[in-house]
């Protein structure tokens, strides 16, 4: 037998006994690599090759006890917290509905939070088993696809009639977004300068793309994403450059263009600096810009620490209740108390998954759960600021919580891929043969530019 | 002389933890070590080693990462962590303790300087 096929052999005999079968690969080559270290520790000592390997592979040990050992050890882990918060988050949201519509003719809104749920479940799943790494393989054509799906989208639903669909779907599929950013930045890691420039701008395509079909605030929000993602590539070493120049790449150009756009805006609208002022402090206009806000606010002031408050129902007075002001409803109808008990429940879940996420070892790991914590707390922050008449900006969703088809499936889609990162526990490190290249998109040779499009 | 198996295995954990307190190492390194510094007493296994690596990297005692070893070979090397120094801590003045207990039994009682 040949000696490739005795190693062979043995590594088989040893990975037969672990189920987890992704894993593998991974421990196959640690034992490859340990017999070859051993035999040619035995040749040292002055024994023919193929007894040095003899004894080399005896040396191991059993490799179905080896194999069961290391069974044993590897096991894909399931972060149940993520399980456990999804759950009780869409829970409480069909509770709330429940409570909301019952007596009234709306009560199809739970038949159809139900069917979301279902949908999103089925979602969850598939997207935890389809392997996350997918998204570092294939990055380019991910963006792509995500592209092709705005472009869609716009053009189907360009018609007068339709144009709110369109708006709600861009508005969610933006949240994607973040996360297939970090498959480009993953492309683009160990490559220097201009690839940061070509990852800042790959991040500004969709932008282009969805600009005057999505409020404001959904793309600068998407912008803000990509540069603390940008940022902590930066800081943590992935694109092998020096740190401070790597910062001041991305955010002097970022701060001009942004500094530049309000000046300029407010030069053609001086109007806008009036609205700003009003919408932050909303008395300066109570009838006009400040006007939901007070409202909100009103409600608030009404509210007790336990049980209903006084005045008109949150209902009555701001309408959207279901999708918009879910949080203000809960507070004027059950007290501050309830409120408080959500906010602590998402505070505890976003902290704890932050906290898993800086212990993803491999970059990509370690990038994309972060991009889908980023995404999650954004959304949570400004629903809890609007709800509480801070109203500068408008929110989106409550993940789970509030109502929306789409708003319950994205975000659904969004914690089967943080199941998957985390499935693999501290497994997956960076490969070093495959991240050291020195290919880049741009290179110089003879005097000639060369563009390699296949890196 | 080989030891016997039972009093070495409790103990290993402790060993492996002990080399990698001294300087990051690859699997075989270890076993290379462990016999050197033992004048040979204790010879691992590989297929004892490498389920116990595995096992104290789930628990956060120990990391692992890929580095360039001599011969422009690529090696996963292993890594003590801070919870990891801890646990040899408690394992050394275990140990320690057990056997002072063990040496005093046998001595029958009479006090005694360890060495």
């Amino acid at each position: 037998m040949s000696q490739y096929n005795m190693i062979y052999e043995y590594i088989e005999s040893v990975c037969n006994q672990i189920r987890w079968r992704k894993v593998h690969p991974i421990i196959s080559k640690e034992l490859n690599d340990h017999i070859i270290d051993q035999k040619d520790a035995f040749i040292t000592q002055g024994f023919a090759e193929d007894i040095a390997l003899d004894k080399a592979i005896e040396e191991m040990g059993d490799p179905i006890v080896v194999g069961k050992e290391l069974d044993l050890t590897h096991r894909p882990k399931l972060e149940l917290s993520i399980i456990l918060f999804t759950g009780l988050a869409l829970l409480m949201g069909v509770f709330l509905r429940f409570i909301m519509t019952s007596g009234t003719p709306m009560n199809w809104m739970i038949r159809e939070n139900i069917m979301h749920i279902v949908i999103g479940i089925g979602f969850m799943i598939g997207v935890y088993f389809l392997d996350y790494r997918f998204i570092g393989r294939y990055p380019k054509l991910i963006f792509l696809a995500f592209i092709v799906s705005i472009l869609g989208i716009s053009i189907l639903s360009s018609g007068p009639m339709v144009r709110y669909g369109q708006y709600t779907y861009l508005s969610y599929l933006l949240l994607l977004f973040p996360t297939a950013f970090t498959g480009i930045i993953y492309s683009m890691r160990n490559r220097g300068y201009t690839d940061i420039i070509l990852s800042g701008l790959a991040a500004i395509i969709p932008v282009l793309l969805v600009f005057s079909q999505t409020p404001m605030s959904n793309i600068l929000f998407y912008l803000l994403s990509c540069m603390i993602l940008l940022t902590i590539s930066i800081i943590r070493g992935f694109f092998n450059i020096h740190r401070k120049k790597g910062l001041l790449l991305i955010y002097i150009p970022t701060s001009i263009v942004t500094i530049s756009m309000v000046i300029f805006s407010i030069w053609n609208h001086p109007y806008y600096l009036n609205r700003i002022q009003n919408l932050i402090n909303p008395a300066l206009d109570p009838l006009g810009d400040g006007y939901m806000a007070n409202l909100t606010r009103e409600v608030i002031s009404n509210a007790r620490f336990i049980g209903e408050g006084l005045g008109s129902s949150t209902g009555a007075t701001l309408g959207q209740i279901h999708t918009d002001f879910l949080l203000t409803y809960v507070i004027h109808r059950f007290g501050w108390l309830f409120f408080l008990m959500i906010v602590t429940i998402l505070t505890i879940f976003i902290v704890r998954i932050f906290i898993l996420c800086t212990k993803q070892k491999g970059i990509l790991g370690n990038l994309i759960s972060t991009s889908i914590m980023i995404t999650f707390t954004i959304q949570v922050i400004r629903y809890i600021a609007f709800n509480l008449g801070i109203q500068v900006i408008s929110p989106l969703t409550l993940p789970f919580i509030s109502y929306g088809g789409t708003a319950t499936v994205i975000n659904m889609i969004l914690m089967g891929v943080l199941l998957s990162v985390f499935k693999w526990g501290d497994l997956i490190k960076n490969n070093l043969e495959r991240s050291v290249s020195n290919k880049t998109l741009f290179s110089f040779q003879d005097g000639k530019i060369i563009i390699d499009l296949k890196h | 002389m080989t030891m016997n198996k039972n009093l070495l295995s409790g103990s290993t954990t402790m060993l492996i933890l002990k080399l990698l307190d001294d300087k990051d190492m690859y699997g075989y390194q270890m076993i290379d070590e462990l016999s050197r510094r033992s004048d040979d007493t204790f010879s691992l296994k590989a297929g004892t080693l490498y389920p116990l690596l595995h096992n104290l990297e789930e628990q956060e005692m120990i990391e692992s990462y890929e580095e360039y070893a001599e011969g422009n070979r690529i090696r996963k090397y292993y890594k003590i962590t801070k919870k990891g120094k801890k646990l040899l801590l408690e394992q050394r003045n275990e140990w320690n303790l057990y056997a002072e207990k063990i040496n005093k039994v046998l001595e029958g009682g009479v006090e005694f300087v360890t060495i």
